[in-house]
């Protein structure tokens, strides 16, 4: 089988480290992978480097030739238009397997639509389409007076997927709770495998959880990584304040920066806030933290890069108990409840400085729990099980598509006993035999 | 004896590819389920809701009902401002083995509820009275998908929920509560259904 891999491929980008695990792994197991790099090609990028893959690689945006003897196309998608813009776009001329980052994709919608052209959705049309006239009623009261509050809260709510996702043969997601949010709104084959994922550096010495405890946060830090619910955390609690210094690591919005650097020299405490940083940089943030702290609110993501890289870390971590971080087993990492981040916080912290051994040991836990559970091979596996799925599922889909098709020159949309005959007859000429 | 299981329901994946006028989605009902009120004799108030995370009504023995994806956002409108200080939210069905429901009110802390098993109604007191035209409710749960049991619907399904009640005291919700059942036994004696 010959697989066309549509991804971003730059360094920096961890959907790009991601699909060099994947593709590697795949390679491996005997398919034949090409990458097609799925970003707007910007001399940043270029800049940036390439993860090395096993195939040829080469851009969709100079029409994706070594992608054309394919067998099956892949497409990654995320809340990223220029990451992610040939798939956006590819998928409705090729359409083939969805890996979903995101569960929220309005930022990609929004520089979809900004983006023009005779092809580009409108913004309201869409976010009407799939979530009511109570979703777009909410967008036109925050649009303008309190932007942050729609795109980095109020979109988890209404969450856009179908305009991207509805030419989908079959959708892989990382996590149940991703799963959860497409299965209702996307009706195609679906499966969820936990994210392959690696660290910069596997294997570091132990933390040392000594005074000063370094607290780490990693990623692109946005509003909704509650980076200013730590500090607040810090702020308020002496102990904690004498004992910890924190530090921010990964892109971040000028506005968000400026917020926590005011509030913690107001508050005497010790916060760096270094900006984005290289792998062998990052690799040195994980070796000299003693805590790593994954917080989310909303959730957005399918699945957390940066978690996994603290859990493999052999830090302690403490993750929002929400989205796919409730996912991960609590007796591997401390949860603290949304709406309660700043008190769960300080108890999560207080008991590392009052039982390191315990600590340590839940983190050397929590590393092995991360390798078996975010395993490329594994995850290669599942992945070709799934692309039997989704081969054994073409004709009823095919089925179904022509059906759609012919209701929708009659004009008729099936709705009760007429919904329940389709599914019936479809059930039993499609149906997988399994005993009652 | 077998059953044919497929990987997704065929009538949705029509319903969410056909080309839907904007007329006619405009003309869909805006709300699945009811929300009743009990504030007070008089108040006169139409109170209305805003759903997301629904899927379509569905009728059990006359009795409406929608099931959450998981992630239910109820929001009732009130044609005035009213005070209220509870919510009732009746549960029509859960997963066959229960499901915790966790609820937020107006974007505040989560409520961690019991867990529910079947047709329940859970009652929140807000804790003081609140003056509003409109109270937002985030229904939270665990979800399930009875293909997974070997039966045809392949939705991934959270709690069912029947009803809204709203009231300035638990007397005004039972009130409601008992005059909504009492309007619903009537329809259905009378053969017009729900």
């Amino acid at each position: 089988m010959k697989l066309a891999w549509y991804t971003p491929y730059a360094l920096p980008s961890a959907v790009g480290r991601y699909s060099a695990l994947v593709v590697a792994e795949l390679a491996r197991q005997g398919i034949d992978v090409v990458v097609v790099r799925s970003e707007v090609p910007t001399a940043d990028l270029l800049r940036a480097g390439a993860h090395p893959a096993p195939g040829p690689v080469c851009w969709a945006a100079d029409g994706g030739a070594c992608a054309e003897a394919a067998d099956l196309v892949v497409h990654n998608i995320g809340d990223h238009h220029g990451n992610h813009f040939h798939s956006f776009d590819g998928l409705r001329r090729r359409p083939g397997i969805v890996v979903l980052h995101d569960v929220s994709l309005h930022g990609a919608l929004l520089g979809l639509a900004s983006a023009g052209g005779a092809a580009a959705p409108d913004y309201e049309t869409v976010l009407r389409a799939e979530c009511g006239d109570g979703a777009l009623r909410r967008y036109r009261a925050l649009r303008e007076a309190l932007p942050r509050a729609w795109w980095y809260d109020a979109v988890a709510d209404h969450p856009v997927l179908r305009f991207a996702l509805r030419d989908a043969l079959g959708i892989v997601t990382h996590s149940r709770y991703a799963a959860g949010i497409v299965a209702p709104r996307v009706a195609a084959p679906l499966t969820t495998i936990p994210l392959a994922y690696d660290g910069p550096q596997l294997t570091l010495p132990p933390p040392r959880l000594a005074t000063p405890l370094r607290l780490l946060t990693v990623g692109n830090v946005n509003p909704n990584k509650r980076v200013g619910d730590v500090v607040a955390a810090l702020a308020g609690d002496a102990v904690l304040a004498a004992r910890c210094d924190y530090r921010v690591v990964g892109a971040i919005e000028d506005a968000v920066r400026a917020e926590i650097v005011a509030h913690s020299a107001a508050a005497g405490l010790v916060v760096t806030v270094t900006g984005p940083v290289d792998a062998a940089a990052l690799a040195a943030e994980l070796a000299a933290a003693d805590v790593v702290i994954c917080l989310r609110r909303p959730s957005l993501e399918g699945a957390s890069a940066s978690v996994i890289e603290g859990m493999l870390s052999g830090r302690p971590v403490i993750v929002s108990d929400t989205g796919c971080f409730a996912e991960i087993p609590g007796a591997l990492v401390a949860k603290v409840a949304p709406g309660r981040e700043v008190t769960d916080l300080r108890r999560a912290l207080h008991a590392i400085l009052a039982a390191p051994d315990g600590a340590r040991a839940r983190g050397a836990a929590a590393r092995a729990w991360a390798l078996e559970h975010h395993a490329p091979a594994a995850y290669a596996r599942r992945f070709l099980d799934f692309c039997t799925t989704v081969r054994d599922a073409a004709g009823l889909l095919h089925t179904v598509d022509r059906i759609t098709e012919r209701l929708a020159g009659w004009g008729v949309a099936p709705d009760g006993a007429f919904a329940e005959r389709i599914d019936s007859v479809l059930a039993g000429l499609f149906g997988a035999r399994r005993a009652a | 004896m077998t059953t044919g299981v497929l990987p997704f329901r065929p009538s949705e994946r029509i319903r969410m590819l056909l080309p839907v006028p904007p007329s006619a989605r405009a003309a869909e009902p805006a709300i699945p389920i009811t929300c009743v009120q009990g504030l007070g004799r008089g108040a006169g108030v139409a109170v209305e809701g805003d759903f997301a995370g629904f899927h379509p009504l569905e009728l059990d023995g006359g009795v409406p009902f929608a099931w959450t994806d998981g992630h239910g956002t109820v929001v009732c409108r009130a044609a005035r401002t009213v005070t209220l200080r509870h919510v009732w939210i009746v549960v029509h069905a859960t997963a066959p083995h229960g499901a915790s429901v966790e609820v937020k009110v107006d974007g505040g802390p989560p409520r961690h509820l019991a867990r529910v098993r079947g047709r329940r109604t859970v009652r929140i007191n807000l804790g003081q009275r609140v003056r509003s035209t409109e109270i937002r409710l985030e229904l939270t749960s665990p979800t399930f998908v009875p293909a997974d049991a070997g039966l045809t619907d392949s939705r991934c399904l959270g709690v069912a929920i029947e009803r809204i009640i709203l009231g300035r005291s638990v007397a005004a919700c039972a009130a409601a509560a008992w005059a909504d059942a009492l309007r619903r036994f009537d329809r259905s004696r009378s053969g017009r259904g729900a």
